[in-house]
């Protein structure tokens, strides 16, 4: 617990004979921020909290929290005896831990066999040290001037200054002390000249020593008339149902506060703003306004507009529930054509080689999950589809890549609605595809097919295998059309450039199952 | 980034690490994220649940200490005041205001003034002795009524389970 960094907590106290200071600073602390309290402000209902704890509390429900009865924030009254006791204990409150902790020292090695320290200590404060646990501040005095060996335990039971002043022997030099125990000492013939003097001196000093004085018991922090005045500078709250919205981004820039936002996020950076400033008219330590907003900075990064999200978690951590099998169960596919694709990239970067393959995902992400994305590189949202039936198809498509596109829409659906009339044919189509390991690592999909001239060759022997008719025509049909044009390699490149994006899924569709050519038909 | 929320909650923490309550333990799952906490409560003893360590969630929402966190229990846990998912029904934890039901009082619902510990310590006592005046789960409150034996059974069961017995 030691250490500079020790942060002061009521619980140091339970390990030191002196438990009962662990409830004592407990009384302290502040029952909002829990801890000490920070320009304590009484409500009117006779509770108390720091003026900024009470003032958010106010501004969020109008209720004191310890008792729920209404209060407003402007009924706030400074407690500067509070203020006093809590400076004045965390000032005693260092010295006051260390001896509590080097007395529960002592009292162990009391109880050792060798009893070494019983000699020095007064054995009977020892023993009721021991017994209850706890002691005054007079036994504990006596206990501390009783150890010689610490000596700054002394001075610090004296802190309370009403220590008798013990005069020293006065030292036989032949002068004389100053008639009116100012404290001096000079020769007896310029007693004459210094009385005068020090007459005003010490007029002087009693004035200054009045001033100087009251920090220790706070007369002068307290808001002399000199700070009521000051509480004018107050601000209030706004009442904001009554503000449009241009009228309050024009009173935050009034303010001097960032002004951007919604009204809601506005309303909510004036409040904050007003706690921090009429807190800071509370305080006795007032602080600049560019502390004040630094503050208000911290507090948008925090709770404001640039919070990071919206349940308060930080994004960078997981969910502690987030079900990662499930992810990957869902999305192996995806990870495996990425990186099916990354490999297939690496090994042949050549473009004629590496065109084709982006139509290819293209077409795989129409078909199983379109996004906006057309490399294919992103992964897809967890909620898309990752089958290809058909009707799932219409709602993600229509939803995003296409939405501004009436003239794609409407022809998808078309293309759709045939494909649903055939769809019965589309297993079989699947089945003939797995027998052709061409595309092993890629999600063998019909769509693929037909626009991948590299395998436009094996096609035929391919779609031999198949058993019908209809779609057997449909696709050598399509083949052979492609496949005449297979030969040149320019085709390579300029098929998949010629086709307009929003166009893209036409094809696929159509292919499916060769209901692009019952709907010609 | 210090805001007033992880001020506290740090706060709480070092007071529930250095001096906590019996048969509960409280901390952040992650100490960079202060705002998500799992606790530890003791099943009380002398209750069907004695001998049941219970773990639970706590999110604290960004302007924690005005509102208050939800408390989630992650196990099974048979009990009028906690619903079928495990998310605790208790009045500490509802937002300041009136209960538009009247069941409750605004001053047993959350106020800045309370705090973690006292909480745990709230549902510590729930878990000793169910409110059925405004179940969350149904079943287990009418078990809770009008077959103790059953309830006590069924609690015990799921204790047992949760320990791996």
């Amino acid at each position: 617990m030691d250490g500079s960094f020790d942060i002061p907590d009521p619980s140091d106290w339970l390990e030191t004979p002196l438990k009962g200071f662990s409830d004592l600073e407990n009384a302290l602390h502040c029952d909002i921020c829990k801890e000490f309290y920070d320009t304590p402000m009484i409500t009117s209902c006779c509770h108390t909290f720091c003026s900024k704890c009470i003032r958010t509390c106010l501004s969020a429900n109008g209720k004191c929290p310890s008792c729920q009865t209404s209060d407003q924030a402007s009924k706030l009254r400074n407690n500067w005896v509070l203020q006093t006791i809590v400076d004045q204990f965390l000032t005693a409150r260092p010295a006051a831990l260390e001896v509590a902790r080097k007395e529960k020292v002592q009292a162990e090695q009391a109880k050792k066999p060798g009893k070494r320290k019983r000699a020095v200590l007064d054995s009977d404060d020892i023993a009721q040290a021991e017994q209850d646990g706890r002691t005054t501040r007079s036994k504990s005095r006596r206990l501390a001037a009783s150890q010689t060996s610490e000596p700054e335990a002394v001075e610090i039971s004296d802190s309370d200054g009403d220590e008798e002043y013990a005069p020293e022997q006065q030292p036989d030099d032949g002068l004389i002390e100053c008639l009116l125990g100012c404290g001096k000492r000079m020769k007896a013939e310029e007693m004459g000249a210094h009385i005068d003097r020090c007459e005003e001196e010490k007029q002087q000093e009693q004035a200054n020593r009045a001033k100087s004085r009251t920090p220790v018991n706070s007369f002068s922090s307290r808001p002399a008339p000199a700070q009521n005045t000051k509480a004018s500078e107050r601000i209030s709250e706004l009442s904001y149902s009554m503000l449009t919205e241009a009228k309050l981004r024009q009173k935050l820039r009034d303010a001097g506060v960032p002004n951007w936002g919604s009204k809601q996020l506005m309303i909510k950076r004036h409040m904050e703003w007003v706690n921090l400033w009429n807190a800071n008219c509370d305080s006795k330590g007032r602080r600049s306004r560019n502390e004040l907003v630094r503050d208000l900075d911290a507090w948008e990064r925090t709770q404001g507009g640039r919070a990071p999200n919206q349940n308060g978690l930080s994004s960078t951590i997981m969910r502690k529930d987030f079900d990662g099998t499930g992810w990957a169960t869902s999305h192996g596919q995806d990870f495996g054509r990425l990186i099916a694709d990354a490999k297939r990239r690496k090994n042949n970067p050549a473009t004629e080689e590496s065109r084709p393959k982006d139509v290819d995902t293209v077409e795989v992400a129409a078909k199983s999950a379109p996004g906006p994305d057309t490399d294919g590189s992103s992964i897809l949202p967890p909620n898309s589809s990752q089958t290809s039936r058909q009707p799932e198809h219409n709602f993600p498509e229509t939803e995003r890549p296409y939405e501004n596109n009436l003239e794609a829409i409407a022809s998808i659906r078309q293309k759709v609605e045939a494909a649903n009339a055939g769809r019965h044919i589309e297993p079989v189509m699947n089945a003939g595809f797995d027998n052709e390991p061409v595309n092993g690592e890629t999600t063998p999909t019909q769509a693929e097919n037909p626009v991948e001239p590299p395998r436009g060759a094996q096609n035929p022997s391919l779609l031999g295998q198949s058993h019908f008719g209809m779609s057997e025509r449909g696709s050598m049909s399509r083949h052979d059309r492609s496949g005449s044009e297979c030969e040149l390699p320019g085709h390579l490149q300029s098929s998949p450039m010629k086709v307009p994006m929003f166009a893209m899924p036409q094809r696929p569709i159509s292919d499916v199952d060769g209901g692009g050519d019952m709907a010609e038909r | 980034m210090n805001s007033v929320a992880s001020k506290r909650l740090f706060q709480e923490y070092k007071h529930l690490t250095t001096d906590p309550p019996e048969g509960i333990t409280a901390g952040p799952v992650n100490e960079d994220d202060l705002f998500l906490w799992e606790a530890l409560i003791q099943g009380p003893e002398g209750t069907p649940y004695e001998g049941g360590i219970f773990p639970a969630e706590l999110k604290f929402p960004k302007d924690y200490p005005l509102m208050p966190p939800t408390m989630k229990f992650q196990t099974d846990i048979w009990h009028p005041n906690v619903y079928p998912n495990g998310t605790v029904c208790i009045s500490i934890l509802h937002a300041p205001g009136e209960d538009p039901n009247h069941y409750e009082q605004a001053s047993e619902r959350w106020s800045p003034i309370q705090s973690v510990e006292k909480i745990l310590i709230s549902v510590m006592s729930m878990i000793a002795e169910p409110n059925d005046e405004s179940p969350a789960n149904v079943d287990a409150a009418r078990m809770w009524r009008e077959r103790k034996p059953d309830f006590d059974k069924r609690v015990k069961a799921d204790v047992r389970r949760s320990l791996g017995l």
